[in-house]
């Protein structure tokens, strides 16, 4: 009897310690399910209905992609504020370029590329800029948000009021559900293949914790912040297509708010703002779901925007304080 | 700490769900048409008198309306419009003409009516395809589809006064193609002796043959502060200013946090100290949309579609596809109401602003109007209806 007694006690003690180990797992995918059970009963279903489905996934699809390449960012302890004015610079250029080329895919294809050119330019430029004048990568990432943001308003201002796509269906494969699924499933593999497995992702994470340490290791910091932020632009420059799939048109409001919404979904996933080596790449695959779901699910209730923004407000200065608290739990790496 | 911080994201989670399960359960009604609103916010003026009407509606008719407030990016825009589809919505209001293809061709997919309850077809850009969809119920002219009667109406106030240096602020001119329209009326009917402090530092003595440029900002109420120093500092004299962009919410507090509390506006816009600042000179005239006329405009296309499944139009309505159609044709009309005294105001938060059931257009009216309930109203008569006057609408409701 004291036997089976001392064997229950060892086991709770197993589970206790296996559950405070795994703390940002457990945050990552109970707060999911948390979600998905709440509101699939409060919407009596609706919230997985087919249009729900569809409209679901295209506001998932380009948010995944720039959480993914976010992430990389994020590992180190960088924050970016410049996606939203970033994506709306290329999505103008887009409209530009697919319209001269009358909608077609050659178009397209270009639009693209010069959407990766400029978004490569913008935030390897801003991260160079952070390195060598020794500036927060915040504050370079501020000045990228407020010239974008300016060149985005001046031409809308050139112009009736807004910047469309002549040829609506242009896009159209941008806005397919399959299309949508396989390019976000596609980016998320490689993203966590990158950061699981190379070494690109596991010196980000020691970045994170301490780059001193990590350059010690031999790992090249300020190479691999050219290159994680050569990944994120990356990652602007995809979402950027879905994006402008959806809307068909820019306006200088274009994007705005986009980088709060990659912020929340990051520590929704139970990411750490500071970064380091519990950084996991299903952070940004969990938490962008649940924020979709999460926004989606409070809308269909007729929760009004305000309480929306009230909500994700109060839910991320909670997250960034458990961020704050758990510097102490990480544990210093070996020197 | 770890433990408080835990107990209150769960709270707030759990709290904010329940809040929206309550929201469901309590606006659970029966009612045979859904009809959802995007706007800005519900909290101002505008926000408060459409949510006003639209609660008369729902007493009058099966109707019932959800309103989602959305943020002024596109994205955000198109969230709200795919909240609305899948909260059931039969038919969408929409306050702006923000990406207004995608909208419809998200709704024309949905099978719900989509129009615009604050813009018109004529000042947007709007495709072909959009403007003849079946489920697009067309926009609202305001200014009752003629801005340039405020504009002369402004111009004989002014004249009315001894002063006679005058400077509009406004939006900038994509974002308000009425104001264009509005201003040039205004300089046509000054009279000669009056001068326009033009933004391009040229002072206009009337009659001149350019009419002058109004300065504008660019949305923000710092943009708008910026703008009030520099005109100030073009033209230190300037003694009326015609505050177009938000005159009450930020060129008003532009002028007085610079200074020039002593200059004299005439403002689109309105808010509650509309009536004191008349009574003590500072305003010269204020305005605002007689939002109840927009949204009955809106609100007759839009349940005669439903209840018809698109079928019943107006016999003296142009057909869609006809030129007329495309050029502005598509738009119902609503009135701009102008208070130049005290009287004013209280004619307006008496018959308009007020009790809907003695407002501008009351239930049966509106039904007379319909062809849902009379198979003979026409749209001259429903375009008569929301483009009544503050003047008429006192005769009718004051006895």
């Amino acid at each position: 009897m004291e036997n089976i007694k001392k064997d229950n006690k060892t086991g709770l003690l197993k589970a206790g310690a296996f559950v405070k180990s795994n703390k940002n797992m457990f945050i990552r995918y109970g707060l999911l399910v948390l979600v998905v059970l709440v509101f699939s009963i409060a919407t009596g279903g609706r919230l997985f209905s087919k249009y729900s489905i569809n409209s679901i996934i295209s506001q998932l699809t380009p948010l995944m992609i720039m959480c993914v390449g976010m992430l990389f960012v994020f590992s180190h302890g960088n924050i970016d504020v410049a996606e939203g004015a970033v994506i709306a610079i290329c999505a103008l250029m887009s409209i530009e370029v697919i319209n001269a080329m009358g909608g077609t895919a050659g178009g397209i294809i270009v639009a693209i590329l010069l959407n990766i050119l400029v978004c490569e330019v913008l935030y390897v430029g801003s991260i160079v800029m952070s390195v060598k004048f020794r500036i927060l990568s915040t504050i370079a990432s501020l000045a990228i948000m407020f010239t974008a943001r300016g060149l985005v308003t001046y031409f809308v201002s050139q112009t009736l009021g807004s910047y469309k796509l002549e040829n609506s269906a242009a896009l159209k494969l941008f806005s397919q559900t399959w299309f949508m699924l396989l390019v976000m499933i596609v980016i998320a593999v490689a993203g966590w293949f990158v950061f699981t497995y190379t070494r690109v992702g596991k010196y980000s994470r020691a970045i994170g914790d301490n780059p001193l340490s990590a350059q010690q290791s031999g790992a090249n910091v300020n190479a691999l912040k050219y290159i994680c932020y050569a990944i994120a632009g990356f990652a602007v420059a995809v979402s950027t297509m879905f994006y402008l799939a959806r809307t068909g048109s820019v306006t200088q409001n274009f994007g705005s708010g986009r980088e709060m919404d990659v912020m929340i979904s990051l520590i929704l996933g139970g990411m750490l703002l500071s970064g380091g080596s519990k950084t996991r790449m299903s952070a940004a695959i969990v938490g962008s779901v649940t924020y979709v779901l999460l926004t989606n699910g409070l809308s269909q209730l007729g929760m009004p925007d305000m309480y929306v923004s009230l909500v994700k407000g109060v839910v991320f200065l909670v997250m960034v304080g458990f961020t704050l608290r758990r510097q102490s739990t990480v544990k210093a790496l070996p020197r | 700490m770890k433990k408080f911080l835990s107990k209150l994201c769960v709270f707030v989670l759990v709290g904010a769900m329940l809040v929206g399960v309550g929201a469901m359960v309590g606006c659970g009604n029966s009612a045979q048409y859904k009809i959802g609103i995007l706007l800005y916010n519900f909290t101002d003026v505008q926000g408060q008198q459409i949510q006003s009407y639209a609660e008369y509606l729902e007493e009058n008719f099966d109707v019932s309306f959800t309103y989602v407030s959305v943020g002024q990016d596109d994205d955000s825009h198109i969230q709200g419009l795919e909240s609305c589809i899948n909260q059931g919505c039969n038919a969408v209001f929409s306050g702006y003409n923000t990406a207004i293809d995608k909208c419809v061709e998200m709704c024309e997919s949905a099978g719900v009516y989509y129009g615009l309850l604050l813009a018109d077809t004529a000042t947007s850009s709007i495709s072909e395809t959009a403007l003849e969809s079946k489920y697009f119920l067309g926009g609202v002219k305001q200014f009752s589809g003629d801005p340039s009667i405020a504009g002369e109406q402004f111009a004989e106030v002014l004249n009315n006064t001894e002063y006679t240096k005058i400077a509009g602020i406004s939006f900038p001119p994509f974002a308000f193609i009425d104001g264009n329209t509005l201003w040039n009326a205004m300089v046509d009917g000054l009279d000669e002796g009056k001068v326009i402090c033009d933004a391009n530092q040229e002072e206009m003595l009337i009659p001149f043959g350019y009419k002058g440029d109004y300065y504008y900002f660019m949305f923000t109420s710092d943009a708008c502060n910026a703008t009030v120093v520099q005109m100030f500092s073009d033209y230190p004299d300037i003694e009326v200013v015609v505050g177009m962009g938000s005159g009450m919410d930020y060129v008003l507090p532009a002028l007085r946090s610079n200074g020039h509390g002593n200059v004299k506006m005439i403002s689109l816009g309105y808010t509650e100290d509309v009536e004191g600042y008349l009574a003590d000179g500072t305003l010269l005239a204020a305005g605002n949309n007689n939002h109840v006329e927009c949204m009955a405009s809106l609100f007759a296309r839009a349940y005669d579609a439903m209840a018809s499944e698109g079928s019943a139009w107006y016999s003296d309505r142009v057909a869609i596809g006809d030129e007329n159609y495309l050029y502005g044709g598509s738009d119902g009309a609503a009135d701009y109401v102008i208070l130049t005294d005290v009287q004013d105001v209280k004619d307006y938060k008496a018959y308009v602003i007020g009790d809907k059931a003695n407002g501008p257009i009351t239930a049966d009216e509106l039904k007379q109007c319909m062809l849902s309930f009379n198979e003979n109203a026409t749209w001259a008569d429903l375009t008569e209806l929301t483009t009544r006057s503050l003047s008429d609408i006192t005769a009718l409701r004051a006895n």
